[in-house]
């Protein structure tokens, strides 16, 4: 591991155009230390008035920035360190100005020493000297040192200078009210500008040359390969000295909008151009972008664009186009009713993009896609309303991936994106459903994809509970989503699926169950519409899907009639083209196509279905669906446990239904109980039989005697709907003849207790076959069981029952101590129980 | 003097007159480190001056002529007994008699012509002085001098072409060097620029070196020896770095830091003095290339009264 550590650090070394990192700290603190040295003999001249020997100095202390073996990092270091002692020089020979000397001649003075660097420094220095001074234009000087300054061109040297006369002269570039403006005469002013823009055009030459310092002949690929990239960090360590031009441009107040537009971006630009360097134009672009403010840059789109278009292959056009648009989006976040012609700019992007994918062949279809999101991105900003301009940014995404064949990750990550910035830009699938490229775009990405995207799509749906109310859209958003709403070709098989995914495909299902009912129309002719285009597409969606899906479509549709009812009550149409009748049909078609597949689904939603049609008083339908699921009971219900809860199921539901006549009511309860006695396990006989009791007990119910004319209508009807004592009696007596014969006394008894409170309940309606006698009996039979057993009861069950069997007498107790109660309580005899509980 | 004389009891002093607005140079004379201030002369001036003659301790002096003598003449610093005296007048101011105590003369040589200026250079000197001779019968001659330095002011010329230089390396350089003028005064700005046009040569600097060509011819003895000497008299660095392509790299370099004098294209037969400008760019290999080219130097005013030699303190060390 080390040996290898030390190999790179020699292939570094040899690679790099600078010396190792020791040798560097050497000689940078070599090279502080004499510029600490020179600064203060410098300081010690001029406070002793000595010019000369001050300047001397000076140009002795600068001699430290002639070195190359330093990276740009320590020789910035440097740089600091010397410019802050050229500050002080600067300060005192300003005051020596003052004094009256001429600052003319000390400028001219500098310009004998015989190296470059150190001169340059000093002109700079004394130049500013000389522009406080205003014995010269400014715009003379200034020229001067710009001219003077192309003697230094070696590229960390040159920058750094440069920078240092950027530095000096910043706060003294003629500008409007600035001091060192002679007039505020256009073209004067404007020097400040080409004074700018010609540092900045010479200092990202030297930048770019950086990259094209030859590296030594005798490195191998490898070792010129690393050789290349340390040049590239050497340089982007540099970048910020080119880009503090830019800003500087961006600060001065005459550069003004016009001005902007006419002189300073199409220089930038061309430089921009012509430098070819692909660090300096990304780097430059991005400065451009960030430093000038918004509205420049919206007046100036189709340059910044064109010239995008034809940056060097290795610039990383993405996100460049990403950061400008970022930049408008932002704007357009806070400022967006002052962009007059938003139009125009998305306008001028899309042309812009179309130019940038013409000129770059090369351009990777995943940038293409990012630039293409940030570009949606600002169109929702701008205009959300504008559907088409997205919808036709689809398109390209769509032309653009489908071209280029088989689809990276990366590129799918992208066309996600696409797809999930308007879902959550709008939060309103509606608008969604308007685009025409959407759904082709979902179907380019694989399996996995396409399901995330649409289990999104039905959670955005769900979260912000968003009606669809057509079934146009309905159908629509079906394609959407499809790949959960039926089996796609290139799905896995299920029993490749993993707990996740078997978790996960649940998941699905609940959303799309939850989404059903948020699919609805205020118009139901239009709802309608919309459950049958769901019928379709659920009934397309395989078993595994169906059995949870169509619970919500029966049940959504079921809710549906009773609208229609509502509506046609409420309006008294009688002309409406739909009925309930036709809901009931439509789901009785779908229901019993159901039962030889699902048959408890079936079963269930039968009954559901007949207490709808019930209460909308359709007595044949009610009785077909009872009838239907009475058949499914006996066809396909075959395990017993199951079977015992079906029976109780429907026996239940047919308590509930209020629409027959005696005959089929007397029918149907005669199946309900007849299945119940033929139940095989004792157990559940014995429960079966008794709660079909209640079916021989019916009241009527009483929800509708709030109005005046419901209640004349009361009048006519019977408080019972449906009795027949003797046949409830029978159920009541045959649960505890089965009871009784159990082998296993805790069951046993906990059906006797059940039993006894059935018979409690039915006391009160003064049944004559269930009196106090039959329960006087019951409660001996009890004892009896429990003396036969010869131990106490409490032994026999667990204590939950024996407490059970406490509440019931003692709330029989409870019932012959109250006065108002009428004697049937009084005589039931709980002694022996009572005895029995202790 | 002759050696067996002995210790002088006379003192002779020259001074010049009407000097007040006269500016003088610091120089020193003969072997003499000493530095002595001289006044500047130009050609057409009328050198006036006193001549006091002192003999000490009442003694006498006898002599047979007293004259003064206005000299210019050309030392060759390695032959020095035989100068050659290119201008004289001598002007008898007392004839047969014996000095004593204090005696004044004066003298005054009119609109003299010198046309050569005063020139102190490393093989060769050219030298302006007075002379006082005391001429004797039998014993030794007395003389002593009093220089001048004499330094003429000239027309700028009519023509001040610009120079051209172009250098080529085969297809690896191409570049054009342009200065200007070709002729500048003591105190010029040499500007000019430097285009690159082709350059595949990584270069590391270029400077400028002014270089002083002395060259003397010795008359004496039946050989004519010619002496050249070079003086690099100043560097200067005009660009740090590597070039590219059309890269243009400004030329500016004052003289006035300089000790210069004007070209002497030829003086009297016997020496010049010309001044070249050579170029020099230097690669990352360190390997140099040379171009050079003469720089006519003329003068165009005398200097002021003071001079600041601010060249010798800034020049930096290395």
């Amino acid at each position: 591991m080390s040996k290898r550590f030390k190999q790179q650090v020699k292939q570094l070394r040899k690679t790099s155009q600078l010396v190792s990192t020791n040798e560097q700290s050497k000689i940078s603190n070599q090279t502080k230390e004499n510029v600490r040295k020179f600064g203060f003999l410098m300081r010690r001249a001029l406070d002793q008035g000595k010019i000369p020997a001050a300047l001397k100095n000076a140009s002795q202390m600068l001699d430290g920035l002639r070195t190359s073996a330093l990276s740009p990092k320590n020789y910035y270091d440097l740089y600091m360190q010397v410019s802050d002692e050229l500050r002080y020089l600067e300060f005192f020979l300003q005051e020596d100005i003052k004094s009256g000397k001429s600052a003319s001649k000390l400028y001219k003075e500098v310009q004998f020493i015989e190296a470059i660097v150190p001169r340059l420094y000093l002109m700079v220095t004394t130049g500013s000297v000389l522009i406080k001074s205003q014995e010269v234009e400014t715009q003379d000087v200034l020229s001067d040192l710009i001219e003077m300054c192309k003697g230094v061109q070696h590229p960390t040297r040159g920058l750094f200078l440069r920078h240092y006369l950027s530095q000096m002269t910043k706060d003294k570039l003629p500008d409007k009210g600035s001091e060192y403006a002679s007039s505020n005469d256009q073209e004067l002013l404007s020097k400040s500008i080409d004074f700018t823009i010609k540092n900045f055009v010479e200092m990202n030459k030297l930048w770019v040359r950086i990259a094209h310092q030859k590296t030594p002949g005798n490195l191998t690929k490898k070792e010129k390969e690393i050789a290349q990239k340390n040049l590239d960090i050497e340089r982007k360590e540099l970048k910020i000295l080119v880009g503090t031009n830019l800003v500087r441009l961006s600060q001065l107040e005459i550069v003004t909008l016009e001005v902007y537009t006419e002189r300073v971006l199409p220089l930038l630009l061309q430089q921009i151009n012509e430098c070819g360097d692909p660090i300096a134009q990304e780097y430059l672009m991005e400065v451009i972008i960030q430093v000038f403010s918004d509205d420049y840059h919206i007046s100036t789109l189709p340059s910044l664009l064109q010239t995008i278009s034809k940056l060097a292959d290795g610039v990383n056009i993405k996100q460049i186009m990403i950061s400008l648009i970022n930049r408008l989006i932002k704007y357009s976040e806070s400022n967006v009713e002052d962009i007059n012609d938003k139009e125009q700019i998305f306008t001028i992007f899309s042309k812009g993009i179309g130019l940038i994918t013409k000129e770059r062949k090369n351009l990777p279809v995943k940038d293409l896609l990012s630039i293409l999101n940030s570009l949606i991105q600002l169109a929702l900003q701008l205009n959300p309303k504008q559907i088409d301009y997205i919808d036709r940014v689809l398109r390209f995404c769509y032309n653009s991936a489908s071209e280029s064949g088989s689809l990276s990750r990366d590129i799918i990550k992208e066309i996600n994106n696409l797809l999930t910035t308007p879902l959550t830009k709008y939060n309103n699938v509606n608008i969604l459903l308007e685009f025409e490229n959407y759904s082709p775009l979902i179907e380019l990405l694989p399996y996995g994809d396409r399901r995330k995207i649409a289990l999104k799509i039905i959670e955005n749906v769900l979260q912000n509970s968003t009606y669809i109310r057509t079934s146009d859209k309905v159908k629509k958003l079906t394609e959407y989503v499809k790949i959960l709403v039926q089996d796609e070709t290139d799905m896995p098989s299920e029993s490749e699926e993993d707990e996740y995914q078997k978790t996960l495909f649940l998941a699905e299902q609940d959303a799309v169950c939850r989404l059903v009912h948020l699919l609805k129309s205020k118009d139901h002719i239009e709802s309608f519409k919309i459950v049958q285009v769901l019928a379709q597409k659920i009934g397309n969606g395989g078993e595994r899907r169906i059995k949870h899906t169509v619970s919500p479509l029966v049940f959504s549709s079921l809710l549906l009639s009773f609208k229609i009812r509502d509506y046609i009550e409420d309006n008294e149409e009688e002309q409406y083209p739909l009925s309930p009748k036709k809901i009931f049909e439509f789901v009785y078609k779908i229901v019993t196509s159901l039962t030889p597949l699902f048959p408890l689904i079936s079963l269930k939603l039968l009954l559901q279905c007949a207490q709808a049609s019930d209460k909308c008083g359709f007595e044949a339908i009610s009785y077909e669906f009872m009838t239907k699921s009475i058949l499914a009971y006996e066809e396909h219900v075959v395990v017993s446990k199951v079977r015992f809860e079906m029976i109780t199921l429907i026996s239940s539901t047919l308590q509930t239904l209020r629409v027959f006549d005696e005959e089929n009511y007397s029918t149907l309860a005669n199946h309900a109980g007849g299945h119940s006695s033929k139940l095989m396990v004792v157990n559940d006989q014995a429960r079966a039989v008794y709660m079909c009791s209640y079916l021989f007990w019916i009241e009527d119910d009483e929800e509708e005697d709030d109005s005046e004319e419901d209640e004349e209508a009361d009048e006519d009807k019977e408080k019972i709907y449906f009795k027949d004592t003797k046949r409830l009696q029978g159920c009541i007596s045959r649960a505890i003849r089965v009871a009784g014969s159990l082998m296993e006394s805790a069951s046993m008894f906990q059906l006797l207790f059940e039993i006894l409170n059935v018979c409690l309940y039915f006391l009160r309606y003064d049944i004559e076959q269930i009196n106090t006698d039959y329960i006087n009996t019951l409660l001996e039979l009890i004892h009896r069981k429990i003396e036969e057993n010869n131990t106490d009861l409490s032994e026999l069950v667990e204590p939950q029952m024996f407490n059970f069997y406490k509440s019931t007498i003692k709330h029989i107790k409870y019932c012959q101590s109250q006065d108002e109660t009428e004697d049937l309580f009084k005589e039931i005899n709980i002694s022996i129980s009572l005895k029995d509980l202790k | 003097m002759s050696m067996f004389s002995s210790k002088p009891f006379h003192q002779i002093e020259i001074s010049f007159t009407n000097v007040e607005n006269r500016q003088t140079i610091n120089q020193t004379i003969g072997e003499s480190k000493e530095i002595t201030p001289l006044f500047i002369y130009s050609s057409g001036d009328n050198i006036t001056g006193e001549v006091k003659i002192k003999i000490k301790n009442s003694k006498k002096l006898e002599y047979r002529n007293i004259s003064i003598a206005f000299i210019g003449q050309i030392e060759l610093t390695y032959d020095p007994g035989n100068p050659t005296i290119f201008i004289t007048e001598k002007v008898l101011v007392a004839k047969g008699g014996i000095l004593t105590g204090s005696n004044d003369y004066s003298f005054n040589f009119q609109r003299k012509r010198m046309r050569y200026e005063s020139y102190k250079g490393t093989n060769v000197n050219l030298r302006y002085f007075v002379r006082v001779i005391i001429d004797r019968n039998i014993s030794t001659t007395y003389s002593q001098d009093k220089d001048f330095w004499v330094m003429n002011v000239m027309k700028p010329p009519l023509e001040n072409p610009p120079i051209n230089i172009k250098v080529g390396l085969k297809s690896d350089l191409n570049i054009d060097i342009t200065l200007e003028q070709s002729q500048f005064h003591l105190t010029d700005v040499i500007k000019g620029i430097v285009n690159y046009y082709i350059v595949k040569i990584q270069f590391k600097s270029m400077g400028l070196s002014i270089i002083k060509r002395e060259i003397t011819k010795s008359n004496s003895g039946m050989n004519q020896n010619i002496f050249t000497e070079n003086e690099t008299i100043a560097k200067f660095e005009i660009m740090d770095g590597a070039p590219v392509q059309g890269d243009k790299i400004p030329i500016r370099f004052f003289l006035r830091s300089l000790n210069l004098t004007p070209t002497f294209p030829q003086i009297n037969n016997i020496f010049s003095v010309r001044y070249f400008l050579n170029l020099v760019l230097v690669d990352k290999k360190e390997k140099r290339y040379f171009r050079e080219t003469e720089l006519v130097l003329y003068r165009n005013t005398l200097p002021e009264k003071k001079t600041i030699l601010i060249k010798k303190e800034l020049s930096s060390d290395k």
